[in-house]
C-alpha cells in the first residue's frame, strides 16, 4: 500500500515538475546503459576468470618443476661435495701409504 | 732413495756407470742428475726416468684428482643441463605471472569503471530526489512525519 501510494506520488511529481521528468528520464537511460554494461562486463569478466585459473594452474605445475629441479639441483651438489670428501679422504689416505707399497702400485 | 718408474724419455750423454751386482751381462747407469731431484737412467740399454718418493706421491694424488674431477665433470653437466631447465621454467613461469597481472589490471581498470560508473548514478539519482519545489515540499519536516508516520498509520488503518 506504502509503495503503492509512493509511486502515485512520484508520477504526480513527474506530471507537476517537467524538469525533473526529463532528468528522470536521463537517469533511467544511463541506469539502463550501466546494467547492460554491468551484463556485458560479468560475461567477460567470468572468461578472465576462467583465463586467471587456467594460468594458475600452469604456474603452480612449473613452480612444482622448478621445485623438483631444485632439489636435483641440491642433490647433485651434494654428491659433488661428498667427491671432493672422498677424493680428500684418499689424499689423506695416500700420504700415509708405504713408499715401498707405493711403487707397486701400477701408474 | 730412488726408485724406478717408467716413464719414457730421451736424453743424451752419460755421467755415471756401473755393473748390475750377480748379473753378468745387465749394466745400469745414472745418465743425467735433474734438478727437481729425479733421475735418467740407464739399464740394459733402455733410458728410464727415476723419481723420488715425494714425486712418486704427487704422481699418485695427480691421478686420484684427474679421476675425481672426471666424476665431478660429470656431475656438473647435468647440474648444468638441470639449471638450464630451470631457467627455462622459471623464464615460463615469469611470463604466466605477467599474463595474470596483465589480465588483473586490465580487470581492476574495468570494475573500476563500472563501480565510477554506479557511483555516478547513485550521486545522480540523489540529485534526482533533492531538486526543485517538489523536493522541497517533500523536504519539508511535515510531509516527511506524514509520509513516515502518517502512510504507515494509513496503511495499517486501511488494513483494518
Amino acid at each position: 500500500m506504502r509503495t503503492f501510494l509512493l509511486l502515485i506520488l512520484d508520477w504526480l511529481r513527474q506530471r507537476l515538475d517537467l524538469d525533473y521528468a526529463a532528468d528522470l528520464a536521463a537517469y533511467q537511460a544511463k541506469r539502463q546503459a550501466q546494467q547492460e554494461l554491468i551484463a556485458t562486463e560479468s560475461v567477460a569478466l567470468k572468461a578472465e576468470t576462467e583465463r586467471l585459473i587456467q594460468l594458475e594452474s600452469a604456474r603452480h605445475e612449473l613452480s612444482e618443476q622448478l621445485t623438483e629441479l631444485t632439489h636435483e639441483i641440491g642433490q647433485l651438489e651434494t654428491r659433488r661435495k661428498e667427491l671432493r670428501n672422498d677424493l680428500q679422504t684418499s689424499l689423506d689416505a695416500l700420504a700415509s701409504v708405504d713408499p715401498d707399497d707405493l711403487r707397486r702400485q701400477p701408474l | 732413495m730412488l726408485l724406478l718408474v717408467l716413464i719414457l724419455t730421451i736424453f743424451g750423454g752419460s755421467r755415471c756407470e756401473a755393473q748390475m751386482p750377480g748379473a753378468g751381462e745387465e749394466t745400469a747407469k745414472v745418465i743425467e742428475v735433474l734438478s727437481d731431484g729425479g733421475y735418467v737412467v740407464e739399464i740394459n740399454g733402455v733410458k728410464l726416468r727415476a723419481v723420488t718418493d715425494g714425486q712418486l706421491r704427487e704422481i699418485h694424488a695427480r691421478k686420484l684428482e684427474f679421476a675425481s674431477c672426471a666424476q665431478e665433470r660429470l656431475l656438473l653437466d647435468d647440474e648444468v643441463g638441470k639449471l638450464k631447465a630451470a631457467l627455462t621454467v622459471a623464464q615460463k613461469e615469469t611470463q604466466l605471472a605477467e599474463a595474470q597481472a596483465t589480465i588483473e589490471r586490465e580487470r581492476a581498470g574495468r570494475i573500476q569503471a563500472m563501480f565510477e560508473g554506479e557511483q555516478a548514478l547513485r550521486l545522480q539519482a540523489e540529485r534526482l530526489v533533492h531538486r526543485g519545489r517538489v523536493s522541497r515540499f517533500f523536504d519539508n519536516p511535515w510531509v516527511q512525519v506524514a509520509i513516515k508516520v502518517g502512510l504507515p498509520a494509513l496503511t495499517a488503518a486501511l488494513r483494518r
